[in-house]
């Protein structure tokens, strides 16, 4: 009996980000994709490595503590270490977060229910990240991968590059901002939906709640003030 | 009874697993494998849960070995440390090798070199399919330091492949 593992060599190019390329491939018998990050040509070489990987470091960390939290996150199969490559299962039937709101968003039909409920499970899943005290640094609906069929609610959290462990309250409330901001620019005109995140999220974090949401409130204000004077 | 795997992503390097149940001489394998004797990785088969897992291990060793960044002695040897979660030779030695009262075991080799050791086990070929039946998934909770919350994001072997990927960069 034998059966051929490690990287094909067909491997299809997911997605191309900033930092960032995605392949999908076979490895270990197993649909994987390949997060690769690469230099940044504007930046010192020796500085660029390291940042590299630091991002490298900090997401496989943030990664293995979701997992410990029980917040669900991709397998990790292999780390390059030398091509910044992590090697993690390829989280098949999925849509962004972003691509299930956008396309339910479009049409008119009934799907729309599924959206409070979603909406009720990422707040949850941030309010579990914060209590652990772990801030993800990158909150968005395109680094939550949600599964097939989407009324079951079942997210992926992903790319944990600038994710650190942090108990104090502004750094979460930050975190909510983030994504606050990522939010309504990606989805105009639903701060309620948004509302249901929060709200969801304090039912998951108690824990220096109070603190957590004053912060929130006053990054918003300096962040509208901002806006205001440039 | 060995199940042969082919590492495309090394050349088709090919790596073979075969698991022994009641065997009479794990002290006298372990001698071998101390003096340098024996070319292959061989496992206490209670901590191996499922083949993905051996063989997440051995592509890790087989990439070291082909970057020149061995940690241990050799790539066998390196198949036996990354094994493991922690990044204590001997404590991944000591827990994932063959132990002396070991009466099940799992060996890992690589290429052609397969042939040698299965003269030196005093013990019974089994399929590697049947190796839950050696698996002792308690231990494998407490040696990888797997609590329940975690069982709640996946299974055991999204946990335990997880852990040996990342070793060198996760604490645990
Ligand atoms: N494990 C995975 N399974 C499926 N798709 C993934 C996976 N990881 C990343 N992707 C896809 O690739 C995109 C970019 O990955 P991400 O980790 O967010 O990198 P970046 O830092 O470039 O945003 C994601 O939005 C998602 O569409
Ligand atoms: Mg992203």
């Amino acid at each position: 009996m034998s059966s051929t593992l490690g990287a094909s060599e067909s491997s299809i190019l997911l997605k191309q980000g900033a930092e960032s390329k995605i392949h999908a491939v076979t490895f270990l018998g197993l649909p994987t994709v390949v997060k690769e990050r690469f230099p940044k040509t504007y930046r010192h070489p020796a500085l660029d490595a390291s940042l590299t990987r630091e991002r490298m470091k900090a997401e496989l960390r943030a990664i293995a503590k979701c997992r410990q939290i029980g917040v669900r996150v991709p397998v990790i199969y292999f780390v390059d270490e030398q091509k910044s490559s992590i090697y993690m299962e390829h989280i098949q039937n999925s849509n962004t977060v972003r691509d299930f709101i956008q396309k339910v968003q479009a049409g008119s039909g009934d799907a729309q229910r599924l959206l409070v409920p979603l909406m009720a499970k990422v707040g949850a899943i941030i309010g579990t990240l914060h209590s652990n005290n772990l801030i993800h640094g990158d909150l968005t609906t395109s680094n939550m991968l949600l599964l097939e069929p989407a009324a079951d609610a079942n997210i992926i959290l992903i790319d944990f590059g600038l994710s650190y462990v942090e108990a104090s309250a502004e750094d979460k409330g930050v975190d909510l901002y983030v994504l606050e901001r990522a939010f309504l620019s990606t989805h105009p005109n639903s701060e309620e939906l948004f509302a249901h995140i929060i709200s969801a999220y304090q039912e998951a974090n108690k824990k220096g709640l109070r603190e957590v949401m004053s912060k929130f409130e006053e990054v918003r204000l300096r962040g509208r003030k901002r806006s205001m004077v440039g | 009874m060995q199940e042969k795997f082919v590492l495309e992503q090394f050349d088709g390097e090919s790596v073979a697993l075969s698991l022994f149940s009641d065997v009479k001489n794990s002290r006298e394998i372990r001698q071998s494998i101390v003096e340098g004797n024996v070319e292959a990785g061989v496992l206490t088969a209670a901590l191996v849960l499922a083949p993905l897992q051996v063989l997440a291990a051995t592509v890790k060793a087989v990439h070291a070995q082909k970057n020149g960044r061995l940690r241990t002695r050799n790539v066998n040897s390196e198949i036996v440390y990354n094994m493991s979660a922690s990044r204590s030779i001997m404590d991944s030695f000591s827990k994932f090798g063959i132990q002396d009262d070991d009466e099940a075991i799992v060996v890992v080799t690589l290429g052609d070199s397969c042939a040698q050791i299965e003269t030196l086990i005093n013990g019974t070929a089994v399929p590697l399919s049947g190796i839950s039946e050696f698996t002792d998934t308690d231990r494998i909770k407490k040696v990888y330091k797997i609590k329940d919350a975690e069982l709640s994001a996946g299974s055991l072997l999204d946990a335990v492949v997880s852990r040996i990927a990342s070793k060198e960069f996760v604490s645990y």
